[in-house]
């Protein structure tokens, strides 16, 4: 099937010069990284191929030059549009992972993970498949399921390394929240947040203990009230303070690592 | 494979003669392009190709929908500048002036639309029934008074005379929250000014709040804590003070809110008829 299609490739340049001189014309915009103007020629490629022999691969063309410039819905769109042109399962599939990918890079997990399962009876490399439910999971900062997925995928133990050695150095938001709940200011102290600690220490102590008083002063009313709509507020929010402190750094923890690999990693990436 | 070759053969000598005169690049072709760019809403190609071929042929069309490409991009001051070049000197200057109110109204400024309404030079002589029409619906977005009725309404199409008879009256008996009035209530008994601004659970708490507030306060105060006493009040003071600006700020948010949702219903309505002018766009 890819022979046919490369034979009706070469028979509509060869029999129209015009459609063969503007692919080379758009090409080369693409590879000199002109995505714009790539784009406009390849749109008229597409408008004046009236064979249409090239409108997979002129919508393919199209979709990543639209992810270069960031326009990922467009992108999306035209991959869409090369899906349905597309010939062969392999082809198919293949442009299925590059609409995976945008889902990545847009942070879309359940619509990138639902594509992935949905290629599990197709896709011949499966590895491949776990491989891009790893990226999916890292972009959301899910360092676990990232981490198992690429230990499963087999294919990046680079990451995989990288991976195991970021989870060590992450906070446990359970340990943050219990901290706190024990003693105020605790979790924040645990996340390296010492001002935020000492305050929110401070204001407990002065509310517990206006509140503490009253009781054993045996204003009842004037106790409850205060440890209902001062207190305990203030307690709470130490408490979802803390765990807030945690995950915001395991997410600057992962978010570093992630700038790392985009920018060191040699393998396929988003 | 023989009788394929000689298919082959045939079918290249047919096809060089019929595209031997074909140049993706000449007049007629990119126009083609062009408009099916604008089919396809790439505005900003169209624009583009428009321009190009307007180096090529000094048909004002094509300055004409180049201006409406980029009005459709929302790039209205460049798309205002196209179109000016089309006044006095060309066959599409109508065409071109009823497009240059069509961007002041679409640039959400109804009263820069009404200035420029006031100038009679620029009126499009073909098209001023449609401008006229305009003109009227930029008055519902307006604070000011309405013009008359009967010939504001009936300055329209049949077809639309209910809808904008509909949005006329709507207008007309809308009632605005006075944030002044609201932050007074507030003064006078806390949460009261949110009832008014019709913010119920926030009135409740409010009142909640205030009152517990200065109970203690009076409480403390009644059995010498004078130190307590001053902390609640100073609390309780801090909760009306919010409660009578929340208010205020709530009668604003109420009337915002209000002419936000009618505003967008107008646009709606607006766009549903091509603002009542006529439509230009490449075909």
């Amino acid at each position: 099937m890819k022979n046919l299609i490369i034979i009706i490739n070469l028979v509509t340049i060869s029999i129209f010069p015009q459609v063969g001189r503007q692919k080379q014309l758009a090409d080369s915009l693409f590879a000199s990284e002109n995505f714009y103007q790539a784009i406009t020629e390849y749109k008229r490629l597409q408008f004046f191929d009236l064979q249409k022999s090239f409108e997979s691969f002129t919508n393919s063309q199209i979709a990543k030059a639209y992810k270069k410039g960031e326009f990922y819905q467009k992108s999306e769109e035209y991959f869409r549009k090369a899906i349905e042109n597309s010939v062969s399962d392999e082809e198919r599939n293949n442009l299925k992972i590059e609409i995976v990918k945008i889902f990545i890079i847009k942070s879309e997990k359940e619509k990138a993970l639902s594509l992935l399962d949905s290629l599990e009876k197709s896709y011949f490399e499966k590895n491949q498949l776990d491989y891009w439910r790893g990226w999916t999971f890292l972009f959301h900062y899910d360092t676990e399921n990232s981490l198992k997925y690429f230990n499963q995928s087999e294919i990046a133990k680079s990451i995989v390394d990288s991976l195991e050695i970021l989870r060590k150095k992450e906070y446990s938001p359970t340990i943050a929240k219990i901290s706190s709940a024990i003693l105020p200011g605790f979790g924040q102290f645990y996340t390296g947040n010492i001002t935020s600690g000492l305050i929110s220490l401070g204001w407990n102590v002065l509310l517990g203990g206006i509140s503490v008083n009253a009781f054993f002063s045996e204003r009842i009313i004037e106790g409850i009230l205060v440890t209902d709509l001062l207190w305990l507020r203030f307690y709470r929010g130490n408490i979802h303070n803390a765990e807030q402190f945690a995950l915001e750094k395991n997410v600057k923890l992962a978010d570093n690592l992630l700038k790392n690999l985009q920018n060191n990693y040699k393998g396929a990436l988003p | 494979m023989k009788y394929f070759l000689k298919f082959l053969f045939v079918f290249a000598i047919l096809s060089e003669f019929s595209f031997s005169q074909t140049n993706l690049f000449d007049y007629e072709n990119r126009l083609k392009f062009a408009k099916n760019l604008f089919q396809e809403e790439d505005y900003i190609r169209s624009f583009d190709e428009f321009i190009e071929l307007s180096k090529i042929s000094s048909n004002d069309s094509l300055k004409l929908w180049a201006a409406i490409s980029l009005r459709k991009m929302e790039r209205f001051t460049e798309s205002e500048i196209y179109l000016e070049t089309l006044f006095g000197f060309s066959n599409l200057e109508d065409e071109a002036k009823t497009e240059f109110f069509q961007l002041k109204f679409l640039i959400e400024k109804a009263d820069e639309f009404q200035k420029n309404y006031e100038n009679k030079e620029i009126h499009p002589e073909k098209y001023r029934l449609e401008l006229l029409r305009l003109k009227y619906f930029s008055h519902l977005f307006l604070d000011g008074k309405l013009p008359d009725s009967t010939s504001f309404i009936n300055s329209f199409q049949q077809e639309n005379q209910p809808e904008i008879a509909k949005l006329y009256n709507e207008r007309k008996s809308r009632i605005e929250k006075n944030s002044q009035r609201a932050a007074i209530y507030s003064a006078l008994a806390p949460g009261l000014g949110k009832i008014y601004t019709e913010n119920y659970s926030d009135a409740i708490t409010s009142f909640i709040f205030t009152s517990i507030f200065y109970g203690l306060s009076t409480y403390n105060l009644s059995n010498d804590s004078v130190w307590k006493g001053i902390i609640f009040a100073g609390i309780g003071a801090y909760f009306h003070a919010s409660s009578i600006y929340g208010s205020a700020v709530a009668a604003q948010h109420f009337n915002a809110q209000q002419k936000f949702e009618y505003e967008l219903r107008l646009k709606k309505y607006a766009e549903t008829y091509n603002s009542f002018l006529p439509n230009f766009e490449p075909k």
